[in-house]
């Protein structure tokens, strides 16, 4: 089924951007702020005129150009509807805690794998996340590896990690 | 001088295993857990289930994931895009071919240089591809026979597995990790003679799959193992992002070869085999190993049709460069990029961002589709018997390589 161009309509209520249909990156972008991510990205599920049942990814991206910003990818498609959509949202990193985010487990159950992953390799807390544990990486690993600034810890449990 | 192995029970054993996401605590009157793995050979890889059972039934699955964690994704950031493929190899280590494919192309739609790659480039790909499609569903069908007690097939298919890989050392040099596939090209024309005995081994195969049907299908015990046995209803399979043959298995007809018709499958006559709950109900483990085979049959059409193209309109000629085509500077354009693409297993897509200044990505994710497949897990073993796990974990078809990456 080739990628759908139209976009159907989103009622007013829920606030988002639409950033144009691209077939290259993922299909209809829209941005949209974190606190009216689930709105949205629920209305995306249940609507008959979207019904994106499938949720390919959830991934995570710490932005080069301001370092201080966290973005999550949420791509997914409906497999009636033809269509298919990138959702994102950012949020600035805060310091101190993990960096909060909507879980959306609950509507998508792949999700919950991908956000466990994203979570521990970023930094970030899915909030209602039924299972938080890492997945990855062991339960004492320090540091967040894909955040750009990331830095190596010198030993873990008594083995050498760093070599120059 | 003989020495007795005395197993003695420590209570803080179960502490100190770590992680353990439940404890004795959790555990009924009676009940017991048991750690399955990481180091069991019908884990298919470093996979560690830990199952709570009462007596022989499963309350419980966890599985703990990450031994094979190689950082695939932080690695791929430090990397220029040709040399990434090395690495793409190393996910799904029983089907590279089909990942260095799905990756190819996809850097090529994102470069924008589809239109230049020469109609031979893309045969020998697909023909490739599907060889090591044949050879990773032979592991797939063999040791998950061999998983529920028949032992035959997992050695006559490891015998006809033998037979691709020789030809695709003979291609590419390596048995396993090819890095044949290039963006823009291909490392080598295929060699000399390779359509021959290609067509050679298709012919001798196709009685022999359908001898492995007879025996492993249509066998009794087989069935009896795993008709009606870890079911996945459509919409679960949907809701946990199943793909490939797992979400065939439960009826829907979705092939990324098909439906988007990327590559040059557009071209190419082959049926999607869908799983019909022929032996118990659809969805089933049965569908999971039938839908396999049936696409071993789909393989060696489209091989055929492939084959057909390189001896015919496709021919080899002296001026015919693999290479032509391979940009020698891969810098896309600055934005995000997501492409997705169909391996044995399931949907591989690449999801990348860059800057349009480096020649490395600033992102690279892999969705791979083993991580998801693996995710239903925990759902669908509850109320079996422990042997029926051994049975459902088999047929997902698990590459740890791909789960953890």
């Amino acid at each position: 089924m080739p990628m759908s161009a139209s976009f159907p309509e989103i009622p007013r209520h829920i606030s988002f951007e639409y950033l144009g249909f691209n077939a290259l990156a993922g299909g209809h972008q829209l941005r949209v702020l974190p606190e009216n991510s689930r709105e949205l990205l629920s209305h995306l599920l249940r609507d008959s005129s979207f019904w994106c049942d499938y949720l390919i990814s959830v991934s995570g991206e710490h932005l080069i150009a301001e370092m201080e910003k966290i973005r999550i990818h949420y791509h997914m498609s409906s497999y009636t509807r033809g269509i298919q959509i990138h959702v994102w949202t950012e949020k600035t990193i805060s310091t101190g805690e993990r960096t909060k985010f909507f879980s959306v487990s609950d509507l998508w159950k792949t999700a919950a794998w991908h956000e466990r992953e994203c979570a521990e390799l970023f930094g970030l807390e899915f909030e209602n996340h039924p299972n938080p544990a890492n997945l990855l990486l062991p339960n004492d690993w320090e540091g967040y590896p894909l955040r750009k600034d990331y830095r190596q810890q010198e030993s873990y449990h008594g083995i050498k990690l760093k070599y120059e | 001088m003989s020495r007795t192995i005395q197993y003695e029970y420590i209570p803080g054993n179960l502490e100190r295993s770590e992680p353990a996401a439940r404890t004795e605590a959790d555990l009924a009157e009676g009940g017991f857990l048991i750690n399955l793995g990481p180091q069991h050979p019908s884990t298919h890889g470093v996979l560690r289930l830990e199952v709570v059972l009462d007596g022989e039934l499963v309350l419980d699955v966890v599985p703990h994931i990450g031994y094979l964690h190689r950082c695939f994704e932080k690695h791929a950031e430090a990397l220029p895009f040709n040399q990434i493929i090395p690495y793409i190899d190393r996910m799904d280590y029983i089907a590279a071919m089909n990942s260095e494919h799905v990756y190819a192309m996809a850097m090529e739609n994102w470069l924008g240089i589809k239109q230049d790659i020469h109609p031979r480039v893309e045969f020998i790909r697909i023909l490739v591809a599907e060889l090591n499609r044949l050879a990773s569903h032979f592991v797939a069908i063999g040791t998950y026979g061999m998983d529920i007690g028949a032992f035959t097939p997992f050695l006559w298919l490891m015998r006809d597995r033998e037979h691709i890989l020789r030809m695709l050392e003979w291609v590419s040099g390596a048995r396993m990790l090819y890095n044949y596939i290039w963006i823009g090209g291909l490392f080598y024309d295929i060699p000399i003679g390779f359509e021959e005995r290609v067509s050679e081994f298709t012919a001798y195969l196709k009685p022999k799959l359908s001898e492995l049907e007879d025996l492993l299908l249509n066998n009794t015990i087989f069935i009896q193992r795993t008709a009606g046995i870890g079911v996945i209803p459509r919409g679960l399979a949907v809701n946990y992002g199943l793909t490939g043959p797992m979400l065939r298995a439960s009826g829907i007809c979705f092939d990324h070869r098909k439906t988007e018709g990327y590559s040059l499958y557009s071209e190419m006559d082959f049926e999607i085999p869908i799983g019909k709950g022929e032996q118990g109900k659809t969805g089933d483990c049965w569908d999971r190993t039938y839908v396999r085979v049936r696409e071993c049959f789909e393989s060696l059409k489209i091989i055929g049709q492939c084959l057909e193209k390189l001896k015919g309109p496709c021919k080899r000629t002296p001026e015919f460069d693999p290479q032509k085509a391979c940009p020698k500077k891969i810098r896309p354009a600055a934005g995000d990029y997501f492409f997705r693409g169909e391996t044995p297993r399931g949907e591989l897509a690449f999801f990348m961002t860059a800057d349009g200044k480096s020649d490395v990505p600033l992102r690279l994710k892999a969705r791979a589709p083993s991580f998801s497949n693996l995710s239903v897990l925990p759902e669908i073993s509850k109320g079996h018997l422990l042997a029926d796990l051994i049975a459902i974990v088999g047929s997902i078809d698990l590459v740890m390589g791909e789960v953890d990456r």
